[in-house]
């Protein structure tokens, strides 16, 4: 059948009023001008399956017959998209399908003769795909002898794929995948998979999966395994060797491995280790989207249930786990489904109860005694497999928690991409796990540009090479392929750490009160031409203090003193040739103050250019804070230390002092 | 996780320093506490860690030296941080 009418009946079966052509090409994506042709083809398979034609109404629209509504809907299970070969996509979603799945050398002539199109039509359409796959960095090898052929990682290639499948076959539930599965044998030479065993897997599947993952992605995770189960089967290998997975939730690990081996179990293959990395992947780039639909109406014990637990195991791990309310209602519902099973004995088998022991083992111990008080109300044994599911999520949740603390001040990255969700999103996830970031938003070249500036923006992450984008305000542009590889890693943290020596806590230095303006005034301020004995510069720097009142000649002296302590003023060397006298707090200070002592011609001292003092006495141990803190921020500041050397007088040290503070707001 | 910074009076060099390793810490999502302190009353100051220039760290009492981290310079955020990761994360 056909996906436009398929979608098109679908659409119309639930309305009763008449819907205009406008809204039907509005709502399915079709092109307006192509609405009739459709209408038209529709009343053609409603007149072979003996139901009355669309009903028309002159400036109103169309509707579908009420007294055939029940049983077009059980047509319609019946039903199943088939490729439409008259559509490019279509075609060039088949080759990609046949080249990756069955088979790994395809000729033009195989090609054409499948989907019985011209030769000249799938070549044009193979010319076309080239183009796509080299976002996913695969080529599309062809020679006139062996015909088509995949070359690279296919990761990437297969999120493309599948995203494709689904738009095709329009997968949003198991049933549909199924449809697609029975459709997809009857392709020549394609059967492999028994279609009742994709409603195994997809209940493994949902069984396994936090509940937070929408069916959506739960469907792109069933038809990711069956594809890969299908590669496997026909020994199309497809990974590069060099494995750049960077995955540091060990929680979706995990639960892919858990994936990867019912896949095993229900088609009978053998994955290779690293799908199991690769479908964690994909799980992590699914989960980033979190869709809840909590409408269940579940009985109010499992709220306690999950509630004690928590608190519990915040108790016991030292972690708070209360705030975080999706593990609550990932956990309300996993119980849920967990004392049905338990009810029924249907009890699940975990495949990595003994890699999850290991790997959490103080969880999975507190998750052991947490337990008891479903065990308690359930009156059955619960088995360590199912415990592990609870460790998992408790594991994940943890992870989420100190990830959470280290996003703090992250800079904000677009992403621009051509070649879809699919390859976009993964980047995403690579990006948001690897480092300090947020994604303000994927867009395409063409959005970009329309959209212009973007507020905040610090840097685009692109796919595309030499993309051009005549932004107002600079970003800097970085381009990495969309399954990073090592270099872009290096590119991207060359990027970000210099960035992240520009980001500073101190937020608001400028607005500190007491800060270094207030407690070093000109009278504190004395630039020499040169010096030659440390203790004389020292005294130097102290009498500025004691001549202002701020303390007495004994602190003074003290200062010279301490410097000696520890065997040379070494010590007191806060920065490169800037020395930091002070003495303790004490009776002689009567009020908090600095000093700054500059030396036009550096002198040297035990190997140090020394070029400034700056002295200073507190009453307590708090009240020059603020002006440290601008102290500690204006000495790490490159510029305020080339601006420093050259200051002659107050008012130069002055502006030099509020610009560099002002700067380090900016940066922000 | 207790860090405490080191110096000479205690209240100079290593209140910056224990504000830029608060800092540090607080920008890795590492939890913990930083107190400053003059060499001569750190014994009064139990902690994991303590942080000193080298002419400080030879003065500190002797069952501290091996949880002693020297840094050369307490303002150089991006050196103290290589520093500090050696040991500390």
């Amino acid at each position: 059948m056909k996906r436009d009418i398929f979608q098109l009946v679908n659409y119309l079966l639930p309305k009763s009023t008449y819907i205009s052509s406008k809204n039907i090409s509005e709502d399915l994506d079709f092109k307006i001008r192509k609405v009739p042709a459709i209408l038209d083809n529709t009343d053609s398979w409603l007149k072979s399956k003996g139901f009355s034609k669309l009903k028309r109404l002159q400036g109103k629209g169309i509707k579908l017959l009420q007294k055939d509504i029940l049983r077009i809907k059980a047509t319609l299970l019946n039903e199943r998209i088939s490729f439409d070969f008259t559509n490019s996509n279509d075609r060039r979603t088949y080759a990609l399908y046949s080249l990756m799945c069955f088979d790994k050398v395809s000729h033009l002539k195989k090609l054409a003769n499948s989907m019985n199109i011209s030769e000249r039509t799938i070549s044009n359409d193979m010319i076309r795909l080239r183009k796509q796959l080299s976002d996913c960095k695969v080529k599309l090898l062809y020679s006139s002898s062996n015909g088509y052929k995949l070359v690279g990682d296919l990761f990437l290639c297969k999120c493309f794929l599948i995203s494709n499948l689904k738009q095709i076959f329009l997968l949003r539930n198991e049933k549909e995948v199924v449809n697609f599965i029975i459709e997809s044998n009857t392709l020549p030479g394609n059967k492999f998979i028994a279609p009742e065993k994709i409603q195994n897997l997809y209940q493994d599947i949902d069984n396994i999966l936090p509940v937070y993952f929408s069916i959506e992605a739960k469907i792109t995770i069933l038809v990711y395994l069956i594809i890969t189960c299908m590669q496997s089967n026909r020994n199309i290998d497809c990974y590069d060797k060099d494995n750049n997975d960077i995955s540091n939730n060990k929680a979706m690990q995990d639960l892919g491995s858990i994936i990867a081996l019912k896949g095993e179990e229900e088609t009978n293959t053998h994955l290779k280790k690293i799908e199991q990395a690769r479908i964690s992947t994909l799980l992590q780039s699914q989960s980033n989207e979190l869709l809840y639909n909590f409408s269940a109406n579940y009985p109010f014990e499992i709220e306690i249930f999950a509630h004690q637990m928590i608190q519990d195991m915040s108790q016991k791990c030292k972690i708070d786990f209360q705030r975080d309310q999706e593990l609550f209602d990932v956990l309300s519902s996993h119980l849920i489904n967990l004392i049905s099973r338990i009810r029924y004995h249907t009890q699940i088998r975990n495949p990595l109860l003994e890699k999850v022991k290991r790997h959490y083992s103080q969880i999975h111990k507190a998750v052991i005694s947490s337990i008891q008080y479903v065990q308690a109300y359930t009156g059955n044994h619960i088995t360590e497999d199912e415990i592990s599911f609870i460790t998992i999520y408790f594991a994940s949740a943890m992870e989420k928690i100190s990830n959470q603390q280290s996003k703090k001040g992250g800079i904000n990255i677009i992403i621009v991409c051509n070649s879809g969700n699919a390859v976009s999103r993964l980047l995403q996830y690579k990006l948001l796990n690897s480092y300090k970031v947020n994604i303000l938003g994927t867009l395409s070249e063409q959005e970009i540009k329309t959209k212009g500036d973007i507020r905040n923006l610090d840097l685009i992450v692109t796919v595309i090479g030499n993309l051009d984008l005549k932004l107002k305000k600079k970003i800097p542009i970085i381009k990495v392929n969309a399954f990073p590889t090592k270099n872009d890693y290096k590119k991207l943290e060359k990027f970000i750490n210099q960035k992240k020596h520009k980001i500073s806590p101190h937020n608001s230095l400028r607005k500190i009160k007491n800060g270094i303006l207030q407690f070093l005034p000109g009278t504190n301020f004395q630039v020499i031409n040169n010096g030659e004995n440390i203790d004389d510069l020292i005294q130097l720097s102290g009498n500025l203090l004691a001549q202002n009142k701020y303390c007495d000649m004994d602190y003074v002296n003290q200062m010279v003193k301490v410097a000696h302590e520890f065997g040379g003023v070494n010590h007191l060397l806060i920065a490169p040739g800037i020395i930091l006298p002070h003495a303790g707090i004490s009776s002689h200070v009567f009020k908090t103050g600095m000093s700054l002592l500059k030396i036009k011609k550096p002198f040297n001292y035990k190997g140090e250019k020394i070029i400034a003092f700056i002295a200073f006495c507190t009453i307590n141990s708090t009240q020059h804070q603020g002006a440290f803190q601008q102290l500690g921020y204006l000495l790490d500041d490159k510029e305020f230390l080339e601006g420093f050397k050259e200051t002659e007088n107050y008012e130069d040290f002055k502006n030099l002092v509020l610009s560099c503070l002002k700067k380090g707001e900016k940066l922000l | 996780m207790k860090i405490v910074a080191v110096c000479g009076m205690g209240m100079g060099s290593s209140l910056i320093a224990k504000m830029n390793i608060d800092s540090i810490l607080n920008e890795k999502g590492i939890e913990g506490t930083v107190e400053n302190c003059d060499v001569g009353s750190v014994s009064g100051h139990p902690a994991d860690w303590y942080v000193a220039t080298q002419e400080i760290a030879n003065n500190m009492p002797e069952e501290f030296k091996k949880r002693t981290i020297i840094l050369h310079d307490f303002v150089n955020k991006d050196e103290m941080e290589k520093e500090l990761s050696k040991y500390l994360f």
